[in-house]
Order: structure tokens, then sequence, then C-alpha cells
């Protein structure tokens, strides 16, 4: 019967592929921290690119982010969705790497990766390059909310999940970016 | 996208349109550089587990080593129990033998008390007990059917290091109210009496003792502007300070009131939190 109950439970189609590799995930075990860097990579890695704005600072933020992932795993309760969970995580990680870059290193290389590739006219990779180049000047916390918001496509509850913050800061903290964005962008043009 | 649009004010589409149409394409990472980075992030993650491991267990302490502190801090309670009770003692000694520290505040809206009114003519702690930091405070007043309120059951939570005031009020015509209560971290029992009174109401011929009580809470909170004047611990100033150095112009044609600050002496503060339960 208990057998016949855990292969109910296994086959039922409200399992998640989540539920399968989570528990062990969380006691460490190898193949199930890779089902969940698999599950996510990509997503956690387009993220940090999109913060960052480079592929080098991306490998490095979703690393560091996978890092934290790993070790909090075991205290990860469930209360929200992995993956806001490692969203979160990502974020952060991409903000704090963002602020040593700014410290150390202030050169404007972001954001170039995709261009070259991109079948675009002239005047619309000029255009593209001045919004970034406006993002790039943001505070990283106007930065990282405009892109959960335009360029992740997050509704607000998901990025207030992600920000641990009120769905009235976000409604804020976005009003707030995209003045800020409008005027970076009027003085870039 | 026109710059002047994405200027306008009003026009938040625009800004969101050209954000959004500014994302970056899909970006893939190289597969061989993806599991570079999952195996070094799982040899990190690993590490710190084991470290983790490796802390608390080093954290554990042996019996033998819990045992002598065991005593060690039960003797240390002992030791400061005992030095407690004795400084009940002198915690109560000192209220009953010393007279109150009284001092007029200058504060705008507390604007004066002149002796000349009689309306408080002197004060005196009559009564403490430390072991639940209450001093009854006595005023002698020529103001018939004043009192102070009881002590308010919520000033018995006790903390650290500071002292509780309670503000009392009085007013001649309703009668006595209980006006606000605040916190200040400086050790003194601060208590305001306020009066709105009638000149014709004081009978000169009765004097009353008006006895109430104020708990002493040992908590830091915030610092009312109306106790930014205060008098030293054991810099005592008689009862008759009331009627120093304040000019009233009138002192019947307005809110009467007057801050009386009674001074504790620090130590005994300190020493005392020993009661606190």
């Amino acid at each position: 019967m208990d057998t016949y109950l855990t292969a109910k439970t296994y086959l039922s189609a409200e399992t998640s592929p989540e539920q399968l590799w989570l528990p062990s995930a969380r006691d460490g075990e190898r193949w199930a921290l890779e089902e969940f860097y698999r599950s996510y990579s990509s997503q956690i890695y387009s993220l940090c690119y999109r913060i960052v704005g480079g592929q080098d600072d991306a490998e490095d933020a979703m690393q560091a982010a996978f890092v934290q992932a790993f070790k909090e795993l075991p205290r990860f309760r469930g209360d929200c969705m992995a993956r806001s969970w490692l969203y979160r995580i990502a974020t952060n990680e991409s903000i704090n790497l963002i602020r040593k870059r700014t410290k150390c290193d202030s050169s404007g290389t972001e954001y170039t990766d995709d261009l070259a590739s991109v079948p675009d006219s002239a005047g619309a990779v000029q255009l593209k390059l001045a919004v970034r180049s406006s993002l790039v000047n943001l505070k990283p916390e106007h930065r990282v909310i405009l892109v959960l918001r335009y360029w992740e496509q997050l509704n607000y509850e998901e990025i207030a999940s992600v920000l641990a913050v009120s769905l009235p800061c976000v409604k804020m903290r976005l009003s707030r970016a995209r003045i800020e964005f409008r005027r970076l962008y009027g003085d870039e043009i | 996208m026109s710059i002047n649009r994405v200027r306008a004010s009003n026009d938040m589409e625009a800004v969101e349109k050209l954000i959004s149409d500014a994302a970056p394409d899909q970006i893939t990472i190289n597969p061989s550089r993806s599991r570079e980075i999952f195996a070094a992030a799982y040899d990190e993650a690993q590490e710190a587990r084991r470290g983790g491991e490796t802390d608390r267990q080093s954290h554990r302490l042996p019996v033998r080593t819990l045992v002598p502190g065991i005593i060690f801090v039960g003797a240390c309670a002992c030791m400061f129990l005992t030095a407690s009770v004795a400084s009940d003692k002198v915690f109560d000694n000192h209220f009953r033998t010393k007279s109150a520290s009284i001092e007029v505040s200058n504060s705008s809206h507390v604007p004066c008390l002149s002796k000349t009114n009689n309306l408080v003519s002197d004060i005196q702690l009559s009564q403490t007990s430390s072991r639940n930091h209450v001093a009854a405070v006595t005023l002698r007043t020529k103001n018939p059917g004043w009192k102070l309120p009881p002590a308010s059951p919520e000033n018995k939570e006790m903390a650290t290091f500071a002292v509780f005031t309670t503000v009392f009020s009085y007013d001649g015509a309703s009668g006595p109210q209980y006006e606000e209560e605040s916190h200040t971290k400086r050790p003194y029992m601060y208590i305001r009496v306020s009066e709105s009174v009638d000149p014709a109401s004081v009978n000169d011929k009765t004097t009353e003792m008006l006895k109430g009580t104020c708990d002493l809470d040992l908590r830091g909170n915030t610092s009312s502007p109306e106790c930014s004047k205060v008098i030293e611990p054991y810099s005592l100033v008689n009862a008759n300070s009331f009627q120093s150095g304040n000019s009233c112009a009138s002192p019947y044609d307005e809110h009467l009131s007057a801050n009386l600050l009674i001074g504790l002496p620090t130590a005994l503060l300190l020493q005392s939190t020993a009661d606190i339960p």
C-alpha cells in the first residue's frame, strides 16, 4: 500500500520536477544540485548578464549566486518559489558586483555582446546603445528594477518577492527609476 | 523614439517601450564554461558546509569545561543578589533621609512656578521601595482636592539604566488628570505639575498632603526636550527654589505649570537594577 501511494505520488501530474530533487538538493547531493543548476542556470545567467551588462561579470555573478544558493538550500523553507528565491540571490550578487566594479573600474563596456550579431540598422543600434548606457549609469537599485520589469518581464508581485520589498515600494522605486532613466537618457541623446 | 516624447512628463509608456525594445537578446552561456561554473560552485559550497560543521564541532564544549563555568556563574549570581539586597537598603534609606531635589524648569511652555502663588509649597519623597522601583512623592500644596494619579501599571516593565519619567497633570477645575508619559535616559525622576486654576479657588488656610507614586523605569528611551534641564545627583536644591529665577508677568493668566526634577543618584539606580524582574 505504501509503495502504491508513493508511486502514485511520484507519478502524480501535480508533482513538479522541483519536488523530486529539492529534498536531495537540500542534503547536498550532487545529482540533485546538478538538476537544480540545470533547471535555472540559463535563466540566472541571462538575469545576471542583464543586470551587470557583461559576459565575464555575468559568469562571476552567476557562480557567486549558485555558491550562495547551494550553501543556503538547507535553510530554504519553500515559502516562495525556488525561482524567486534564486532570482533574489542572483540579483543581490549582481548588485554587489556592480558596486565592486564601480569602485574599481568605471569603463562603460556593458551590454555590447549581442549588438554585433543583431541585424539592426545603425540608428536602431545607436538607440539601443543610448538606452543601455543610460541604464548603466543608473543607481544599481534602479537598474535592477528596470531590468526585472522590462527585460525579465516580471510583474509587480514577482519583483516584490525577488527584491523582498513591499508592493508599494516596488511601484515607488520603479517610478523613481523611470524618472532617473528619462533624465539620463535625455543627457545621452 | 523621439527624445521629446520620452521627456514628456506623462509619457511613461514611451519610456517603458524604449527600455523594453533595448533588451539584450538571450545570451547563452558556453556549455563547457557552465560545467566549470557548476563544479566550482559545488566545490566551494561543499567546502563551506564542511567548514561550518567543523566550526560547530569545535564550538561544542565538553562537560568538564561546562561544570566549572556553571559553578562560576552561580557564584557570581549569588554575590550579585547579596549585593542587591544590600543596595535595597541603601536605596530605601537614601529616599527616606534625603530631601528631594527640586528645580524649576524654564522651558518655554512651562513658564514658571512662583512660590508667591503658593500652589505648591513643598515636595518630598515620603516613601520608597526599591523592590518594585516605586518612589512615592508627596507634594504639599494649598490647593485642596489635588491628588496625584496612581502609577500606571504599564510602567512596571523594567529594563536597563534609565529612569522612567512620569508626567502628572493637575487641573483645578476638572480634577487631576494623568496627562502623558515619557521616558528619558537620564537618571532622574521627572514630574511635571501643571495647573490651570482660578486664584480664587486657592485656599490659603488649607494645606493638603498629596501623595502619589512614580515608577522608576530603568529602560532607556527617547529623551523629552522637557527633560533638558537636569540637576546633578546629590546636588540637592531646596524646595524653596520654586521661587528662583522665574518671572511670570501674570502667573494666573495662563496655564501655570512647573517641572520638578528630582535627582536620583546614578550609582543607586545602577545598583537597583538587580531587582528588575
